[in-house]
């Protein structure tokens, strides 16, 4: 005994109904693809971080009373010192106007 | 300091940054600023029922909208170097950042492999 297709269709909308799904037998382009994407916005967002996020340099203005050490800069202020004893360090900045290094090209 | 690089200013994230990390993150606060906008008007465009002409009024609206403003745009790149390739996306780093910084200790859980 087959079952007709007409009760076959009633039976799938009604389920559909509730389970809270689409019913589309024609297989009509409804869109309903990009809607039923989830939204990924948030997540896509804050993939670097949060920018709120406290950084050393702002530590001194929250806390007045209490000192930091930032070791990294420490390290590196130390090194430019022995370099500069050594007479190793970044060359003096040129005056404006005076001649500049390169000679322009035309 | 008054001119930003971009179209509309957007804060910069901690960590690491180069030029290309600073456009990305760009793009990725602008898609997802604007993702609900793009999906409401993917939905007119893309559904059959709705008459042709609103259709492709969105569709037009959609092609106007700012590349930025896409999905599509944005890139996964390390968070601790910058490169877009050989990005492993659960740790956010690329390769050889992964591996120092596994060899470092410094991702939890991450073991050399040996058998």
């Amino acid at each position: 005994m087959s079952i007709p297709k007409e009760r076959l269709l009633k039976l799938a909308e009604i389920s559909a109904k509730i389970f809270d799904q689409n019913f589309n037998p024609s297989g009509m382009r409804t869109g309903s693809k990009v809607l039923s994407r989830r939204l990924k916005g948030p997540s896509v967002a804050s993939y670097y971080g949060n920018p709120d996020f406290i950084k050393f340099k702002n530590l001194k203005t929250l806390f007045p009373e209490s000192e930091f050490i930032d070791e990294e800069e420490q390290y590196r202020l130390s090194k430019v010192e022995g370099l500069k004893r050594r007479g190793k360090g970044a060359p003096k900045k040129t005056k404006k106007g005076t001649a500049s290094g390169k000679s322009k090209k035309k | 300091m008054g001119n930003f690089r971009f179209p509309i200013k957007t804060k910069l994230p901690p960590g690491f940054l180069n030029a290309r990390i600073i456009r990305d993150n760009f793009k990725r606060q602008q898609a997802a600023e604007n993702e609900v906008t793009v999906k409401a008007l993917k939905f007119i465009a893309r559904n059959s029922v709705l008459p042709p002409k609103s259709r492709l009024q969105a569709q037009l609206q959609l092609n106007t909208m700012p590349k930025y403003t896409k999905m599509t745009q944005v890139k996964n790149r390390c968070i601790a170097s910058g490169t877009a390739r050989a990005v492993i996306s659960d740790f956010r780093l690329c390769r050889t950042q992964f591996r120092e910084k596994a060899r470092a200790g410094e991702l939890p859980g991450v073991k050399k492999g040996v058998w």
